[in-house]
């Protein structure tokens, strides 16, 4: 498959997860060109062409992370107010938008990526771990703790 | 994975709306051309550094999986031709650079393209078959390379898949290379002759050529110019109506 099409099936993808993780259109965006540097370079590297997709997501989210911790300490982060759906504080309705852009401003940047990978991206634990350098066990324990955290802070428990 | 509750789905939801209101618009071939600009010397596959299309007999040696994918393509790409390979495998000893496929076409107003027009994208190839190699003195003769290869570029006209044919005199350190290329789509075909010269170990190839468009593009010609190393090359050219010009 010619390179380009290869960022025309993927593009998307890579550039979902680094918006989960910087909060910001502008870093992901210069997070997925990142990748796509990284990925001309290396992709000939890659031995199994089922793990193009998460390795490619896995480049995104490390070039999204690296740009997040970079800006950390310059500025405070702006937070876009969506549109207001009625359903805050509603435990059995949606999420609300604002509610969760705070909550995942309040996490690292590592938890962001974690649920980018698990929930945007859809990757299973063997899969994270593999990105991540972790077991799948461990990937588990990671997200269930992180889960019951954000079930606190969306005042969901 | 965990077991799923109500919170969670709720929360993988929300994530996924969240992640929907980012814009996933893109140039592919925009980002292509502009990594490959950047790191103009990808050329590792399988952790071996390879070389340039001069080099192509020591690039053959191929892991075989590849080798039988390239075989593949191979017959799917022969197979999708309907008027046959009109070249002879064996080249001509020199370069030679008279494009010889088509004859004065009668300018037709069917294109998908309007009229000229300057193309940008990538090239990516595959080696098929292997040809002969002659030793002459300190220059070494390949002949009969054949290579299939997909253009993806940013006019529907030229993204085609196409094969190659061509002949190499290798010297110590740059090649001479020529021989005759077809690109062809669903819509039609672009034929006529490449030549390129390699240097630098290599680490550099430029190809360029002049090709004659059928069906769809009769009456058109592609100037044709790609550069880079290993197995993906950057690609440009222009689109014009009329023949291409005479030496």
């Amino acid at each position: 498959m010619a390179f380009a099409r290869i960022v025309v099936a993927f593009h998307g993808d890579l550039i979902r997860v680094a918006y989960v993780i910087a909060g910001d259109e502008q870093v992901a965006e210069d997070a997925a060109q990142s990748a796509w540097s990284i990925a001309w370079r290396k992709l000939g590297s890659l031995r199994d062409a089922d793990r193009l997709r998460p390795w490619l997501v896995s480049v995104a989210a490390n070039e999204a992370r690296q740009l997040v911790r970079g800006q950390h300490r310059r500025s405070v982060t702006e937070v876009k107010v969506g549109p207001v759906d009625g359903t805050a504080g509603d435990p059995g309705g949606e999420i609300d938008r604002l509610d969760l852009v705070n909550v995942l401003h309040r996490l690292k940047p590592e938890d962001r990526r974690l649920l980018a990978l698990r929930y945007v991206t859809g990757l299973d634990s063997t899969e994270i771990g593999t990105i991540l350098g972790m077991s799948p066990s461990g990937v588990r324990g990671h997200l269930s703790r992180l889960i019951e955290r954000l079930r606190k802070e969306l005042s969901d428990g | 994975m965990v077991d799923t509750d109500a919170f969670e789905r709720r929360l993988a939801d929300a994530l996924r709306r969240y992640a929907d209101e980012v814009s996933v618009a893109v140039d592919a071939a925009e980002v292509a051309h502009k990594v490959a600009l950047d790191h103009p010397r990808r050329g590792a596959i399988d952790g071996r550094r390879l070389v340039s299309l001069g080099w192509l007999g020591h690039r053959l040696w191929a892991p075989v999986p590849i080798l039988l994918v390239v075989g593949l393509l191979f017959a799917l790409t022969v197979s999708s031709m309907q008027v046959g390979a009109p070249w002879d495998l064996r080249g001509p000893a020199a370069p030679h650079p008279t494009p010889t496929a088509t004859a004065s076409p009668a300018p037709v107003a069917t294109t998908n393209g309007g009229g000229d027009k300057y193309v940008t994208g990538t090239m990516s190839f595959s080696p098929v078959e292997n040809g002969t190699e002659t030793k002459v003195g300190n220059v070494t003769q390949l002949r009969g390379l054949v290579f299939t290869g997909a253009w993806t570029m940013n006019d529907a006209r030229v993204n085609a898949t196409g094969i190659a044919r061509l002949s190499v005199d290798e010297y110590t350190d740059v090649c001479s290379e020529w021989g005759t290329m077809r690109l062809e789509n669903a819509n039609g075909a672009w034929e006529g002759t490449v030549t390129a010269g390699a240097w630098n170990g290599g680490e550099a190839t430029n190809f360029s050529g002049w090709l004659v468009g059928s069906g769809a593009y009769a009456g058109y010609s592609y100037y044709v110019h790609y550069w880079g190393s290993g197995y993906s090359y950057l690609a440009e050219g222009i689109i014009f109506q009329g023949s291409p010009p005479a030496p």
